[in-house]
């Protein structure tokens, strides 16, 4: 029986056809705009051998354009750059509200200081993802590349193609790598001790009052997988029982990265300890708020004091309804972090010296109100 | 028994060719080449949005490259859906391997590379041997025999970054001439070592299973385990065969993986095997292997399409993830797309067999 033979070929024929078309002369890249607020060179040479006078941004102006978090510059840039610098950076997931915020931060100051700016986001996929994304951002060239908030799997291998590439690399949030002569970010000890000073003082508060004779334990919730976290949950541990006298046998290791769950990491401490209470922080806000919500669903809320590290919007609404139990956290300050990240980027290679980024907001119950009015706009209504 | 006996491709098409009209031909096309011809749609989508961000060689390279590491498994671990075996331990037994690898070239054990290689090789063997065991002799079904040794190996891998992983429970390849091979242009090519090897294997396991006895075995048992039973055909080592194929190819990938990120760790999203699926937990190569059509049931699929799905899949995590989508429309647009091919698949199957 004959029949009308299908051409097999057709999609194959089409794939082709993209990749020749792929092979063809690379589409120019769109020149980056100089955003409202740069100005030119402010004096032109007059001589031949005369060097030009440079104008640099002053912290003033930095302060203003970076909006409500009143970002502190951390390095004096020329408002003419040597050259047209290109940063990149891979985001894990930028639907993170702290991540979101990192990356909205960059973008900012990028537009500010006239610079192109790309970024991939892994959107929470694994390692392997990053660093393929970080592999195509390679191919547009950047000057520097970073990413935030990572283990030696991911900024190992950037920072190894970087390297290769001759790419500055400037990993954020992600402790020391071996390819790269740059740390930047939340300074995690010292941000962890602060905040262990933070719960010390709650805690002598309640051990004062409702918690008087009970037996104190401090729960950190962390991630050994990931350095910052060591070091941050780490300060904060040393801080916390130095301050309350706690020895070995009352502080409680929750490693997350064991596979467990912190709900499940909680649950276990509240029934260990029946008559005990807690302080607890975690690497990041939501890995303090989560136990913590774990205690108060098992009518132990009375039992623990947080204080989270990191206080993005999620926090913020609900420290702002003044809920038992959690003081307050210290601030990352993701949107100014992000902003810092693009000018650390910039005085590397301009080689202008760069100060570390610092954290500069402790906000308890006490403060909430003001400091969220400050960066939100308005409380948020009773109903919501 | 003849070889052919067993061929899937029989009834391709056959119940089709009554109408003759251009509409059916294209209809039929459309469900025969659904999957290539999404493909040439998702390469232009993602042409036209991302311009010369995506529309270059080195981008496209990279997709293949990317795909290698799943593309290595995929052979193997069709074959055994083919077979009627699910290996669920694919992600875990991989991630030992890979952990053992890199165990073995710490100063403790001091082992080269080329050694600690096929070492952790024959232990993934032995790991695959231990499940069949459990098919075979016990009886345990494979889902559930899988499952646990699965568990059983991830409990070791976090065993072994215990006890030698270090401050961040991860242990550091450090195999310069290995990482050289992986991640950088094999013989002067520009593309590295793993899409050859992917090739390779898709070669080997492509005339296995459709020009040879074994293969035809495997279908066989797969398809009707009691009717190959009574033809004389012994599920035990295709059984084995199949295992031992995967826990190999997991083992492969994910050393290759873990070498490309110059460290390995317990947790098993590090995995090869379970690189990126959007997020949810189901190995890449289970969803590959049903976005290619192969038949979860066994007996049935082409092991040549599974090399579409994988590119089909990482042609799509790759370009949503340059278009800077968010998560949550990155892990629907992916469940609609395994929902798509499911549905595809299944229209296809209903005609050829109405």
């Amino acid at each position: 029986m004959s029949r009308v033979k299908a051409p097999r070929f057709l999609p194959l024929a089409a794939i082709i056809v993209v990749i020749v078309a792929a092979c063809g002369p690379a589409l120019t890249s769109q020149a980056v705009p100089a955003t409202a607020g740069t100005s030119p060179l402010a004096v032109p040479t007059t001589a031949g051998t005369a060097q030009p006078e440079v104008e640099y941004w002053s912290p003033e102006e930095i302060t203003a354009a970076c909006g409500v978090e009143k970002c502190q510059a951390l390095a004096t840039l020329p408002k003419q750059f040597s050259q047209p610098w290109k940063l990149a950076f891979v985001n894990a997931n930028a639907g993170n509200p702290f991540h979101g915020a990192v990356a909205e931060g960059m973008k900012a100051a990028a537009a500010f200081y006239g610079v192109e700016f790309i970024e991939a986001d892994a959107a929470g996929g694994p390692p392997n993802v990053m660093v393929d994304l970080a592999s195509t951002l390679f191919l547009q060239s950047p000057d520097a590349i970073g990413v935030l908030g990572q283990g030696p799997d991911t900024f190992e291998p950037i920072g190894a193609a970087a390297q290769d590439k001759g790419v500055i690399f400037i990993p954020a949030d992600s402790g020391k790598s071996e390819y790269s002569s740059y740390i930047y970010g939340i300074p995690d000890a010292r941000a962890g001790k602060t905040a262990g000073g933070m719960l010390a003082e709650g805690a002598n508060k309640r051990l004062a009052a409702d918690w008087k004779g009970r037996e104190l334990f401090f729960v950190e919730f962390t991630h050994s997988a990931i350095p910052a976290c060591v070091a941050r949950t780490g300060g904060f541990r040393t801080a916390f029982a130095e301050q309350m006298g706690l020895d070995a046998d009352h502080l409680i290791m929750a490693d997350i990265a064991g596979g467990q769950s912190a709900q499940d990491l909680m649950a276990a401490a509240l029934t260990a300890q029946p008559e005990g209470v807690f302080g607890l922080t975690g690497c990041w806000d939501q890995l303090g708020i989560d136990p913590y919500n774990t205690a108060r669903e098992a009518g132990r809320g009375g039992d623990v004091i947080l204080v989270t590290m990191g206080g993005d919007k999620p926090p913020a609404d609900l420290l702002v309804t003044k809920p038992e139990g959690y003081y307050g956290y210290i601030e990352w300050q993701p949107f100014a972090e992000g902003w810092g990240w693009v000018e650390t980027a910039l005085g590397i290679l301009e080689g202008v010296p760069v100060k570390p980024y610092e954290v500069r907001h402790l906000t308890t119950q006490e403060n909430i109100e003001q400091r969220y009015v400050e960066l939100y706009g308005a409380l948020p209504s009773p109903a919501s | 028994m003849t070889v052919a006996a067993f061929r899937p491709e029989a009834p391709e098409g056959a119940r089709l060719q009554r109408r003759s009209s251009w509409a059916n031909l294209v209809f039929r096309y459309c469900l025969n080449h659904g999957l290539l011809i999404v493909m040439v749609l998702e390469l232009a989508i993602f042409s036209i949005t991302l311009r010369e961000r995506f529309l270059s060689v080195d981008v496209l390279v990279l997709i293949v490259e990317n795909s290698a590491v799943v593309g290595i498994i995929m052979p193997f671990f069709a074959c055994a859906l083919i077979a009627g075996v699910i290996d669920l331990s694919v992600v875990a037994v991989g991630n030992l391997t890979a952990l053992v690898f890199a165990m073995l070239m710490l100063p403790v054990f001091g082992l080269p590379w080329g050694l600690a290689l096929p070492v952790a090789l024959v232990f993934a063997g032995l790991v695959a041997l231990f499940s069949t065991l459990l098919i075979v002799r016990v009886g345990v079904p494979g889902l559930v025999a899988t499952l646990a040794v699965g568990t059983t190996s991830a409990g070791l891998a976090y065993l072994i970054t215990d006890n030698f992983g270090g401050t961040f429970s991860q242990i550091k390849i450090a195999a310069p001439p290995l990482r050289e091979l992986v991640s950088k242009g094999f013989l002067g090519t520009g593309v590295a070592m793993p899409v050859f090897l992917m090739l390779l294997l898709y070669a080997v396991y492509y005339v296995m299973l459709n020009h040879t006895r074994l293969g035809a075995h495997i279908y066989a048992v797969g398809g009707n385990p009691h009717g190959s039973y009574l033809a004389g055909i012994r599920a035990a080592p295709i059984t084995a065969f199949c295992l031992t194929g995967v826990a190999l190819g997991a083992g492969v990938a994910s050393i290759v993986l873990g070498t490309r990120l110059l460290t390995t760790g317990a947790a098993a999203t590090f995995s090869a095997a379970a690189a990126s699926t959007g997020g949810s937990a189901i190995p890449v190569p289970l969803v590959a292997a049903v976005i290619a059509g192969i038949g979860l049931s066994g007996g049935t699929g082409r092991v040549e399409r599974t090399l579409l799905g994988v590119l089909f899949f990482s042609l799509l995590t790759f370009g949503m993830a340059l278009l800077n989508l968010p998560p949550e429309v990155r892990v629907t647009i992916e469940g609609a797309a395994i929902v798509f091919a499911i549905v595809l698949d299944s229209l296809r199957q209903h005609f050829e067999t109405r």
